[in-house]
């Protein structure tokens, strides 16, 4: 069932288009994640949809019931900002407590909710301390305390995780899931990490440069990106494009020519024709490389290693363009020497050109 | 002292108050490396940073640079240059004048300037900048200004502060690529410090591991990840984080078992008796990365999936194993679903087991090889 939509957003400030047709529903109890780089317009839309900005077209419902011109306080909704403002002189009991005291509920009413809410997210033993005795975790955990102690009916998370060092990151992603499942709030957060974001979100929107490029779950956007910016922005380590052209394409699959190599892949395309240029995508997980004198698509010499613990990330010079290859730890590798490079056909995929968009 | 060596600490220690920021540390870093210093928020890796930078002066202990005790030098007479989280571009000139102030403060010929201001920017990918003003430029640029702006005065050492903290995951990705190819083909002295492990990994050509102000470990990437010498190493190092079983080890026909008070684990169905035999009855943590077990009908350990999760090109099936849960690597489009009863089977050779007491470790692997 539909809770949250969103029909066609649009903002703009003087003539920049900060934000164009955004268009997506949310189900109740869903994490939708909003990712893109910075500059992309996700602060703006979480504050469009919290009613602290108002779009400059555009309609907003809840439940069915237009809420646009709703003010941000009778929304129901909390928001948590990547630097939440705890404030430093009172304890994380007052803290989690001022946006109740703010509602005039009573004294035990209050005390109630800010001990359920301290267990629910374990900070109990941080209630007598200030701020600043806290770790990036514990601070953290108060601002989204005194944002679920309100029991709000949508929660806004602009960056949680950004300001955290990367192993607090880590558990906080997951603990986060994890409560997610017990308090099954509807949540729609903002991040520019796309792998924290396929992570968290049981759906993504990618958002570049203010365009809605893609809406859907982890899985539909790896297996499918609909055009080329989505697959390059969701992809790290960073995916490979290669400039090529259609030699053949007919129910067997399609050739593809390069400036000194051919292809062919066993996918049957809807519409194509013999020369069109395409990008040919796939990512670093999606390549092999043989050290031997195999016959692989391209040859590359070694231009850099860097080593992930679990893998090695390999950087390739080709004849025209740098290949990046995820392969194993046990691979023996050198600067320098020349190996083959294959590509996995089943995992690549085809791009028009012009448009960019997917090829079928 | 060997020539090979740039940078070495003896015995330095760092107080602050009451608290010990920096313990006896030691460490050399030789021509031509990036050394990182890796740890937790307040494990002391900025403070040693900055006293090779000299802008501390350690309490007790010497700091030698190329040979020469620099301990009581003033930082602009190290030699060393700087570059910190917060970058600091001057915004109201452009880039090109950002790499070149550096060298005009030198007095060098301005036809020297040009050359070098733009090597350097055709190393970092600036070329394209040169007329930009720097407050104009997105944070990724500013680093790489920032950075320019050191290696164009050809530092003897090059000192990063966190560096790439604030840029976003992307350029970062990118940044950590390009860095170590930079830092490769100029051959400069690099010593790095990251809260990162990742990044840490991916750069270094050794990395110090730094807790409450000592160096835990020392070595190669490959040597902190496959052999870490405790369990804050083994944790701190590794993403998805190792997986840890406290329990008491025994042996139960020729099968390592791992007693917990209420449940009991088969952890191999090969045990070499002779490796294992010291370590019996005592209280241990067993570990095991992601990636060093599988998803397998004839697996030994039954569980349920938790929870499933992406990262990079692979699930992480969270699954709940009596009281404990374990992460387990599976491929990106394998169907499993949260509920779902699975068994999984660890490789025996990858098994590193820690004392419960010290977090010291005792052993990895329980099968030669």
């Amino acid at each position: 069932m539909t809770f949250l939509e969103l029909q066609k957003i649009s903002k703009t400030i003087g003539n920049k288009v900060i934000l164009h047709e955004i268009d997506f529903k949310v189900g109740k109890g869903e994490i939708v994640a909003i990712i893109g780089p910075p500059g992309s317009g996700k602060t703006t839309l979480l504050k469009i949809i919290s009613g602290l900005l108002a779009p400059t077209s555009g309609r907003i419902y809840l439940e069915g019931k237009d809420i646009t011109n709703t003010p941000p306080h009778e929304r129901g909704f909390s928001m948590v900002f990547e630097i939440p403002p705890v404030y430093p002189d009172r304890t994380g009991y007052e803290n989690i407590a001022f946006p109740l005291r703010l509602k005039k509920l009573n004294e035990d009413e209050i005390r109630k909710r800010v001990l359920a809410v301290a267990d629910l997210l374990g900070i109990r033993h941080i209630l007598d301390r200030k701020p600043s005795t806290y770790s990036g975790g514990e601070y953290q955990r108060v601002a989204l305390a005194r944002a679920l102690v309100t029991e709000p009916r949508l929660l806004l998370l602009d960056e949680p995780f950004r300001n955290l060092d990367a192993k607090i990151r880590e558990a906080m992603v997951s603990w986060f899931k994890d409560l997610h499942k017990k308090i099954g709030v509807t949540i729609i957060y903002s991040t520019h990490d796309p792998l924290e974001g396929m992570t968290m979100g049981d759906k993504i929107l990618v958002l570049l440069k203010g365009i809605q490029k893609q809406f859907g779950s982890a899985s539909e956007l790896l297996a499918r990106p609909t055009d080329l910016d989505v697959d390059e922005f969701i992809s790290i380590p960073a995916l490979n494009i290669l400039k090529g052209y259609i030699d053949e394409c007919n129910e067997s699959g399609v050739k593809l020519s390069f400036k000194n190599a051919m292809l062919k892949i066993p996918k049957k395309l809807l519409k194509c024709e013999r020369g069109q240029e395409v990008f040919v995508a796939f990512r670093p997980h999606d390549v092999k490389i043989d050290t031997g004198e195999s016959v692989g698509v391209f040859k590359g010499h070694i231009i850099n290693i860097n080593y992930t613990g679990r893998n090695q990330l390999v950087s390739l010079e080709t004849d025209d363009t740098i290949i990046r290859a995820v392969v194993g730890k046990d691979v023996k590798l050198k600067i320098g020497s020349t190996v083959s490079i294959i590509p996995s056909i089943e995992n690549l995929r085809l791009y028009d050109a012009n448009t960019k968009k997917l090829l079928e | 002292m060997s020539s090979r060596v740039v940078v070495k600490l003896e015995n330095v220690t760092k107080r602050f108050g009451d608290v010990v920021a920096v313990n006896n540390i030691s460490f050399e870093v030789y021509r031509g490396e990036l050394f990182s210093l890796l740890g937790p928020s307040g494990c002391g890796k900025t403070t040693t940073l900055r006293i090779i930078a000299g802008l501390e002066q350690p309490d007790e202990g010497r700091v030698y640079i190329e040979g020469v005790d620099v301990t009581k030098m003033p930082a602009r007479e190290r030699k060393a240059c700087l570059v910190f989280q917060e970058y600091a571009v001057f915004p109201h000139m452009s880039v090109y004048e950002n790499i070149a102030f550096g060298l005009k403060v030198k007095k060098l010929p301005k036809a020297e300037i040009d050359k070098k201001v733009k090597e350097v920017a055709e190393i970092l990918e600036l070329s394209s900048y040169l007329n930009y003003k720097g407050g104009r430029l997105g944070l990724s640029e500013q680093q790489r200004v920032a950075i320019a702006r050191c290696l164009v005065v050809e530092p003897k050492l090059l000192l990063l502060d966190e560096p790439l903290t604030l840029v976003d995951a992307k350029v970062r990705e990118r940044m950590r690529r390009e860095l170590k190819r930079i830092q490769r083909e100029l051959e400069t002295t690099m010593i790095y410090v990251t809260h990162d492990q990742l990044e840490a990994l991916m750069l270094s050509d050794r990395v110090a591991v730094m807790r409450s102000g000592r160096i835990v470990q020392m070595g190669t990437p490959e040597e902190i990840y496959d052999n870490p010498k405790d369990l804050f190493v083994a944790t701190f190092v590794g993403s998805p984080t190792m997986n840890l079983v406290e329990g008491v080890l025994e042996l139960e026909e020729n099968k390592l078992v791992l007693k917990t008070p209420s449940y009991k684990y088969i952890l191999s169905k090969e045990v070499e008796s002779n490796i294992i035999q010291s370590l019996l009855g005592s209280e241990v943590v067993v570990g095991f990365r992601p990636e060093d077990a599988e998803v397998r009908n004839d697996g030994v350990l039954e569980g349920t999936v938790k929870l499933i999760e992406i990262v990079e090109d692979r699930k992480i099936l969270h699954i709940k194993i009596n009281e404990d849960e374990v992460r387990v690597f599976v491929d990106l489009l394998a169907p499993f679903t949260e509920g779902q009863k699975v068994k999984i089977r660890i490789n025996p050779l990858k098994l590193h087991i820690f004392e419960k007491k010290t977090g010291r470790k005792l052993l990895k692997g329980v099968v030669s090889g």
